[in-house]
């Protein structure tokens, strides 16, 4: 029965106006935080909510005997993929009871969290989750959840879990209908289980049961929460903690934009604080807009161009080489190699931070403009990497001229640039430059996740130096000395049954004190069209030293590249300086790279390892356009999961910051880590600097047009 | 690797932020006269800096003024088209409107006001504004002890989601002895003035 009362339209009105004045609002009042397992959530239990797209956040959570430290990060839109490390005291075994108790144990895990539905003024977000899908099974369990919002203000959540999130209450699994074999689950077993295995088997398997709970933000700052949890904490419950009562509260305050501090009280027993800090790629803390001022353009026909009026023939060359090596060094650029015709001027460059190889484009262009004699027309700009030159990229003065302070400025001098393949051969001859370059600083080596120690880190001075005597030849190297730092207090002796190519890396970091982490020759070349090359000799990397060489096919302007690389080694002395120990092995890979479509990344590799196994690498990224890089890595090889031991495959995280991204400037370096649960012998790869599709990725058509934007930064 | 530390401080310190350099007890009319070329004076206060600067290229009808520490802000007929080294920059402007409001010459509907920025990945950003003059007086100012007739003018925007009011002191010449322009979301406003030799 529709009522049509003026007093029902007039409601009705009023709630329009509500949502019209606060757009967007309706179901985004309540803050969407991270549970005490760093995922999206209540407090223990899950919620059918996504942080914003590409958040990276570290949660700390610590109640009694339980610590959990997750990082999480917001891979798609509706995924969000974290990496735990927790450490519990006084734990069972197994949650049957009476299981034996022991004193300690850290554990890693991995969980998925993806939101498969959206909030509607209807119906409920929904979302569905596996965690620890690939670790020993503690925290083993999956949930579909459901959130709604009821007021702007207040959100109610209810969910199905199984697992460790169906053994509160737990009924028959309904999944049972499709047949019995649903309604089992294999137990967790910490003794028997080295973990690592994907149990695709127990998923959704065995009893489940119901968890809920209920989000209030009282203030724009402050969430309150209280839920009602499907985790009897069986084998925790008695030794670890007293689990009284399955209701948890907890209050969120927001401390800044992207941090939040919780405290919680925890089963009726236990009081609980967790801290999760969060930053995003997309926002960086300085805009990346810290550098210098550029130089002006100079154009024809103003009174600053008048010393220009000079035909290329009378003017004199090695002078205008010595202002522009002097004025492109002012912007840390550095002149490799210059020619110049009647009309078109050559100009090889090299230097400044990958990701801002068109700024640096952008910058030369604009000293030439000031350099060079008015009849030039055409800049003909070469940047290299590694001494190579994927890309030659062509500018009309003119358009500098006209574009300088354009509003679409940076489209039409893209637009109007020809992004090209460089003719190697016909590179003009190179100008001197600074050949060697030492550099001494310190450094900061941590490693993450040792089963007995979750964060070790030795900190100390490197010198390190380049020397390139000519363009593609490539000496370097450097010497650490450690000044503090615990990497040597790991004393868990490798039980690998496979040679010990990764896992006596405590040996490394124990007696390589002073060591030589790389000392080589590489030597970087283009064969042919759309073909580079590489071969590196010497000491590779800390535990392999040899011959590595390396075949890449990579054009200009594809989103695909392929190569090949062969390598010979030997593994080198504990003590990393000159000697090596016996073992010898030739491994090499096949690879293949793809550039999807909206900023991901694949690589797949083939090949043999280090221990001599043969098998497979599949690599997927997200990627930034401002350099940040964040994916995650596995590799499958023929050692069946039991020689290869705890963790039972290869697998990891790999993070890439650019320190520019940080500081808001030019910054060269990247700060890049591979986090892995464990490091064993499998599946391991050896360590080579400079690898080709890293070292062309920026300087190739699709790298120049991300960065484009700052061709006139 | 050796950067981690920087990082690891960058990330977790708040940056405490001195106060605003107070430019104007430091500059004396002498030392103006004394520098031989023009000066504007540049204050940001959410930024809380301030810097003297000084022409240092005209391309196109653009004058670029560059402080001492590589701060440029490029101006068009007195309005900002461009700033570098200010961190979330104003990478370029479409500014025509604006200055035939500033003439006079519109009537009194909105004009639209073009700006350009780099987002979080260094992408081009564009952002539109609708814009009329508000009000419009005459004022004498004086810039740094040296009296100025001048025609108040207040511009005022809005886009999607943002506001601002630049307002420009115009002297009868046309040029633009002082005035406040916004420049992004997080640099906020310039404040300038026009230090005559």
């Amino acid at each position: 029965m529709v009522s049509c009362s003026g007093l029902h339209r007039g409601v009705v009105f009023s709630l329009l106006l509500t949502a019209i004045a606060t757009p967007n609002r309706l179901w985004a009042e309540v803050d969407s935080t991270y549970n005490t397992y760093g995922y999206p959530g209540l407090i223990d239990m899950p919620a059918a909510v996504s942080p914003p797209d590409a958040e990276l956040a570290l949660s700390f959570s610590h109640f009694h005997n339980n610590t959990r430290s997750t990082l999480t990060f917001q891979f798609l839109r509706r995924l969000s993929a974290s990496f735990r490390y927790a450490s519990i005291q006084n734990t069972h075994l197994t949650s049957a009871t009476g299981a034996p108790v022991i004193h300690f144990r850290f554990d890693r895990s991995f969980s998925l969290h993806y939101r498969f539905r959206d909030e509607t003024p209807r119906w409920p977000a929904l979302a569905v989750g596996l965690n620890d899908i690939i670790g020993t099974g503690v925290y083993a369990s999956e949930y579909v959840v459901a959130t709604k919002t009821l007021r702007h203000n207040v959100r109610v959540t209810g969910g199905i879990g199984w697992g460790r999130l169906g053994s509160m209450n737990g009924f028959s699994n309904p999944l049972g209908l499709f047949g019995s074999n649903w309604r089992h689950r294999h137990q967790m077993d910490l003794d028997a289980d080295t973990g690592g295995e994907l149990k695709l088997g127990d998923l959704f398997h065995g009893d489940a049961a119901f968890f809920g709970g209920v989000e209030w933000q009282a203030t724009p700052r402050l969430k309150l929460i209280a839920e009602y949890s499907s985790d009897s904490y069986d084998s925790e419950d008695g030794t670890t903690f007293d689990r009284r009562i399955p209701l948890n509260i907890g209050a969120v305050y927001r401390l800044r934009p992207m941090t939040t501090l919780a405290v919680n009280y925890l089963y009726g027993s236990e009081l609980g604080v967790q801290l999760s800090m969060a930053l995003n790629p997309k926002q960086p803390p300085f805009s990346g807009g810290r550098d210098p001022a550029p130089p002006p353009v100079v154009a024809r026909g103003t009174p600053a161009a008048e010393l220009l009026e000079v035909s290329v023939a009378e003017a004199d060359k090695p002078a205008l080489e010595t202002r522009l090596r002097d004025a492109l060094a002012a912007q840390s650029i550095e002149l490799r190699g210059f020619s110049l015709t009647p009309t078109i001027a050559r100009v090889v460059i090299s230097g400044g931070a990958p990701n801002k190889t068109a700024q640096n484009i952008g910058r030369t262009a604009r000293i030439l403009t000031a350099i060079l004699p008015t009849q030039i027309e055409t800049f003909e700009l070469i940047p290299l990497s590694h001494g190579l030159a994927p890309s030659q990229v062509t500018l009309q003065r003119r358009t500098l001229e006209r574009e300088e302070f354009a509003l679409d400025g940076s489209w039409a001098s893209y637009a109007q640039a020809r992004i090209a393949p460089a003719e190697a051969a016909a590179l003009p001859p190179e100008t001197s430059f600074k050949r060697f370059r030492p550099h001494i600083g310190v450094y900061l080596q941590p490693a993450f996740f040792d089963p007995d120690e979750p964060l070790r880190a030795d900190f100390g001075l490197q010198a390190s130096a380049q020397f390139e005597p000519r363009r593609g030849l490539i000496f370097s190297g450097s010497l650490r000395k450690k000044l503090i730092g615990t990497l040597d207090q790991s004393t868990r002796t490798s039980d690998s049954v496979l040679p010990h190519v990764r896992s006596d890396g405590y040996l490394y970091d124990r007696d390589g004190d002073p060591a030589i982490p790389e000392l080589t020759a590489a030597y970087y070349f283009q064969p042919g069209d759309d073909l580079f090359g590489r071969m590196t000799l010497g000491y590779l990397e800390p535990m392999f030293g040899g011959l590595s060489t390396e075949l890449l096919w990579s054009r200009n302007d594809s989103n695909f590249a392929a190569g090949i690389e062969l390598n010979y080694v030997q593994q080198r002395d504990f003590d990393q300086l000159f000697g090596f120990q016996d073992y010898k092995i030739v491994t090499g890979h096949v690879s293949g790279y793809w550039s999807l479509q909206g900023g991901f990344d694949l690589q797949l590799d083939v090949g043999r390892y280090l221990a001599g196994d043969w098998g497979s690498t599949i690599t997927v990224e997200r990627t930034f356009r401002n350099g940040w890089r964040l994916g995650a890595f596995a590799t499958f090889t023929d050692v069946s999961f039991e020689d290869f031991g705890e963790g039972s495959f290869d697998k990891g995280l790999m993070l890439t910051i650019p320190v520019g991204w940080v500081s808001g400037d030019s910054t060269q370096e990247n700060y890049a880590t591979v986090i892995r649960p464990l490091q064993r012998d499998g599946g391991a790869r050896l360590k080579v600097a400079g690898r080709l599709h890293e070292v062309l990725r920026a300087h190739q058509r699709p790298g120049l047009k991300n960065g484009w934007g700052r061709f006139w930064r | 690797m050796t950067k981690w530390p920087l990082i690891l401080i960058a990330l977790l310190c708040g940056c405490s932020r001195p106060a605003m350099p107070d430019l104007r007890q430091q500059i004396t009319r002498a030392q103006i006269d004394a520098a031989g070329q023009p000066l504007l004076l540049v204050e940001i206060p959410a930024l809380r800096n301030a810097a003297t600067l000084a022409p240092r290229s005209r391309t196109g009808g653009v004058t670029t003024w560059r402080s001492r520490d590589d701060v440029s802000l490029s101006f068009r007929d007195g309005l900002v088209v461009a700033t570098r080294r200010l961190g979330d920059d104003l990478m370029s402007a479409e500014i025509e409107n604006s200055l035939r409001l500033l003439r006079g010459q519109t009537d009194a509907g909105y004009v639209p006001r073009f700006h350009s920025y780099l987002d979080g990945e260094y992408q081009t950003l564009f952002r539109s504004f609708q814009c009329r003059a508000g009000s419009r007086r005459p004022e004498r100012i004086e810039v740094m002890g040296r009296p100025h007739a001048s025609t108040r003018i207040e511009e005022e925007c809005r886009g999607p989601d943002l506001r601002f009011t630049n307002i420009y002191w115009r002297g009868a010449d046309g040029t633009i002895w002082k005035s406040r322009q916004w420049i992004s979301p997080r640099v906020g406003y310039a404040e300038i003035e026009r230090l005559h030799r």
